[in-house]
């Protein structure tokens, strides 16, 4: 199973496994990843799945849709180059080992 | 019904179940049972609909829009057809391109700032509601609660002043909708004879002209000015709002007090850690599903992992409520317990369809819920609970309930 590194605001890391197709955003929610709610299920309607992929991943991922593109205006906390809502992002083999960033809050 | 019937692939089973009938609506879980017991996906004979309510099926049909459309309506009548008794909803009712643009319209409306500001501006009157209902003995969690809480806030967030008998107007208007997505039964026929006379000031309310500044509908016409969407959508998405907003909401806030009302464990979890209220609404969402059944329409011969075709242009009804109980995906399925996990239910939909205003209704849940924790030690039962019964929205007519300080 693909792995994903989850980096917290104070630099410690969390290591999870995450089933090929889950998003990266379940896979946070499924093992209690602090800082990721994913409080609409996905749906793209509530901002609170924000991270940042770390720069050697961020060109290895599939750009964000149009809609994901006007959602990350509304983060709570200011978008950057790498931003990306992580429900969008489908984790499969050819992610493992990615690693993204916790903003300091979700809301 | 009977020329669809030669279509149906030996390998489907025919039930003869009438998920619309009393005793099925107030206890729906023998059905359910029946629908899942009979593959990936099984034939309704009495209504010629095919019908499934596998949780491992569900999920990817919502979420594969190119060959589940729901162009043909959420509820079991071809709105396709001619004598649909009313147009399409510009965002329920459509796919991507089109389903694409409305969405984005409506999603730039509901902004995480906006909902954080109702919910700010209408804390208080949920703190004063619950407030007033503390050890006044027993009251109804329904009427005095939930719905006169969602009656009060919503029709704010689109943009209505009071008028009145609205709350009971709108509450009908929910109860023709939901009971329009079943079939033409006398439910529905009764329920439609009792809305004929509210029908003019119910359209009355979708045009600009009855929306206060700062609500859904202003900035929603605005959006049309704007050319983000047709102007002739405006008013229909104003429809769309109300009708997916107010009835599910509190159906899913009088459930979750019942629920914890049976649950004392739950309720102290609750109390000792209020970040759980998210949780307690989706195991809510789970176990009473408001939105029983959507439906969706074959684009091509579809093949389930089970080997069972559902031929071309067929319309399926997917049970979301057995979904949602499903042994497969859920251990103890029919208890109540916050502390579960994945796998995500599909109450509100999985996929581009996915509720769009989910989090008004989080919000309202919230908001009610966080003032029961302020307020209230203990929440008791108090004499039988009853249902409304409607051929779609499932929820209480009355919880009664003891709320102690």
């Amino acid at each position: 199973m693909p792995k994903i590194t989850f980096v917290a605001p104070d630099k410690s890391e969390a290591i999870v496994e995450a089933r090929s197709g889950d998003s990266i955003m379940a896979a946070a929610v499924q093992n209690d990843v602090a800082g990721i709610v994913g409080e609409c299920g996905g749906a793209l309607s509530c901002c609170t799945c924000h991270v940042h992929l770390d720069e050697d991943w961020a060109d290895r991922v599939p750009p964000a849709s149009d809609f994901e593109n006007e959602m990350l205006d509304m983060t709570a906390t200011s978008r950057d180059r790498t931003s990306r809502l992580c429900c969008q992002i489908s984790m499969s083999d050819g992610l493992d080992g990615i690693r993204v960033h916790v903003p300091e809050s979700q809301y | 019904m009977d020329i669809s019937t030669p279509t149906v692939p030996n390998n489907i089973s025919r039930l003869d179940i009438d998920p619309y009938d009393d005793v099925t609506l107030e206890h729906p879980f023998a059905m359910h049972e029946v629908v899942r017991n009979a593959g990936s996906v099984a034939f309704m004979e009495r209504y010629g609909v095919y019908v499934m309510g596998r949780h491992a099926d569900v999920a990817p049909v919502l979420q594969d829009w190119q060959r589940f459309s729901s162009t043909s309506g959420s509820g079991i009548a071809d709105i396709r057809k001619p004598g649909a008794w009313r147009a399409p909803s510009p965002i329920v009712e459509v796919d991507p391109p089109d389903h694409t643009k409305v969405r984005m319209a409506v999603q730039r409306i509901l902004t995480p700032a906006l909902i954080r500001e109702w919910k700010e501006l209408f804390a208080d009157y949920a703190d004063e509601l619950v407030g007033n209902l503390v050890d006044a003995g027993r009251i109804d969690a329904v009427s005095e609660l939930s719905e006169r809480f969602v009656a009060h806030v919503f029709p704010r967030t689109i943009g209505w002043a009071d008028s009145p008998g609205r709350t009971e107007k709108l509450f009908l208007l929910g109860q023709l909708n939901f009971d329009g997505q079943g079939p033409r039964n006398a439910r529905f026929l009764a329920t439609e004879a009792a809305a004929a006379k509210i029908m003019d000031w119910n359209n009355a309310q979708m045009r600009r002209e009855a929306l206060l500044p700062g609500g859904f509908g202003e900035k929603i016409y605005a959006a049309a000015d704007r050319g983000e969407i047709e102007p002739e959508t405006a008013p229909l998405l104003i429809r769309s709002f109300l009708r997916g907003g107010l009835d599910t909401t509190s159906a899913m806030i009088s459930a979750a007090i019942q629920l914890l009302s049976e649950a004392p464990e739950q309720y102290e979890m609750l109390r000792r850690d209020v970040t759980r209220v998210r949780s307690v609404l989706d195991e809510t969402m789970r176990l009473e599903t408001p939105i029983q059944t959507v439906c969706r329409l074959t684009m091509e011969d579809v093949t389930f992992a089970d080997g069972r075709t559902v031929p071309k242009d067929n319309k399926i009804i997917v049970l979301l409520s057995a979904a949602n109980r499903d042994p497969l995906a859920w251990e103890r399925p029919d208890e109540f317990d916050i502390t579960r996990k994945m796998p995500a239910h599909v109450a509100l939909g999985t996929g581009v369809h996915m509720c769009i205003g989910q989090m008004i209704a989080r919000m309202e849940g919230e908001l009610v819920l966080k003032a029961l924790v302020k307020h209230v030690k203990s929440i008791r039962p108090s004499g039988a609970t009853s249902r409304n019964l409607n051929n779609n929205l499932r929820s209480f007519a009355s919880v009664p309930v003891e709320l102690k300080s």
